[in-house]
């Protein structure tokens, strides 16, 4: 969020319009950066889950209900395993683009980092607040 | 603005499917454009930037009243927060429409693998939302679509996953506006933050340069 944008009350330095654009772009990125590591996060646990069932999957010799939308089908094993690394792959690439997505915008918020930070020292406050 | 809002909302699930947000989105801009022309933070809909604090706060509508300005800055704050929020209920009513539909395109795409293979599903399905049913299903060649406004009709499998795919499509761009939307939101949000952050610390210094000049006056 842009609440993480918080100028010390005792400077008086001159923002310029310029200055201004990097603030504002710097507090996008930030919103985007969120949302990023949470899907991160809700995809790598769903790699998990995956991997554990398909792991759970070889010991089986009955058919086994997966969740397909909203309702269970029935898959032999064999093609329970199938499915289940059809899952997986397509989870492992949605998370490697996350990743580069991810790379490229921290990239970017370092470099914004930088800048402003060059320019007005103590007096502005771009980390986020940890709980 | 709200009802805007909701009309848009239930439009959306009508039988067209018409993504409505962004339309509804452009009325609550405009809306706010007139409210915020009254004051010198115009720019479609969005926040001025302050280049000089001290020439802004001797413009003949601040009159150096940093008090007066600074309740106005906060009336379009708080107005800006309220768009802010919107759009993200926007977003978050999107997202869960997009993952509905994946859903059901999930399950029409395992229709016509077991129809290719000319297999049986058997399956649990959902009937409530608690309650499964176990279910043989031979091959199917329909499949029921809800529309919306309570409509349902009867689609071959093919027919049935285009229109899921063509209005998940619909979504996205949809969403990709709407998240395009929350960023130039953000943006002036912070913008109308460090201009106040500047005010206020404008008027800290003119009361201190006040003080020192009654100290030196007394002296």
């Amino acid at each position: 969020m842009s609440g993480n944008v918080i100028t010390n009350p005792d400077s008086d330095v001159h923002i310029t319009q310029d200055n201004q654009k990097k603030i504002n772009t710097f507090a996008v990125r930030n919103g985007w950066m969120e949302e990023l590591e949470l899907e991160l996060k809700a995809k790598e646990n769903d790699l998990k889950n995956l991997e554990d069932a398909e792991q759970e999957v070889v010991l089986m010799t009955d058919p086994i209900p997966i969740l397909v939308g909203d309702s269970f089908v029935h898959f032999e094993p064999d093609a329970a395993g199938e499915e289940l690394n059809k899952r997986i792959q397509l989870t492992k690439e949605s998370i490697k683009k996350l990743n580069v997505d991810i790379a490229s915008v921290k990239s970017e918020m370092n470099k914004l980092k930088a800048d402003l930070y060059e320019r007005f020292g103590d007096n502005i406050n771009l980390e986020n607040e940890e709980a | 603005m709200l009802a805007m809002l909701t009309d848009g909302a239930a439009r959306w699930s009508g039988v067209e499917g018409a993504p409505i947000v962004v339309t509804s989105w452009r009325v609550n801009c405009e809306e706010e454009d007139t409210i915020i022309n009254g004051g010198r933070f115009k720019r479609q809909g969005g926040v001025e930037f302050v280049d000089d604090v001290d020439a802004f706060m001797q413009l003949p509508e601040n009159a150096a009243n940093s008090q007066n300005v600074l309740k106005k800055m906060e009336e379009i704050y708080s107005k800006i927060k309220v768009l802010e929020s919107n759009n993200v209920n926007n977003k978050i009513r999107l997202k869960n429409q997009i993952q509905e539909l994946e859903k059901s395109i999930a399950m029409i795409g395992e229709l016509k693998n077991r129809k290719a293979a000319n297999e049986d599903m058997s399956t649990h399905f959902r009937l409530a939302d608690h309650v499964f049913l176990k279910a043989k299903v031979k091959p199917a060649e329909k499949v029921g679509l809800w529309l919306g406004a309570n409509v349902m009709l009867e689609y071959d499998l093919e027919e049935g996953d285009e229109l899921l795919r063509s209005k998940k499509t619909k979504a996205e761009q949809t969403l990709k506006t709407t998240n395009t939307l929350i960023d130039s939101i953000r943006e002036n949000v912070t913008t109308i933050e460090v201009n106040m952050a500047r005010v206020y610390n404008w008027d800290v210094k003119r009361r201190q340069a006040e003080k020192e000049k009654l100290g030196l006056a007394a002296n």
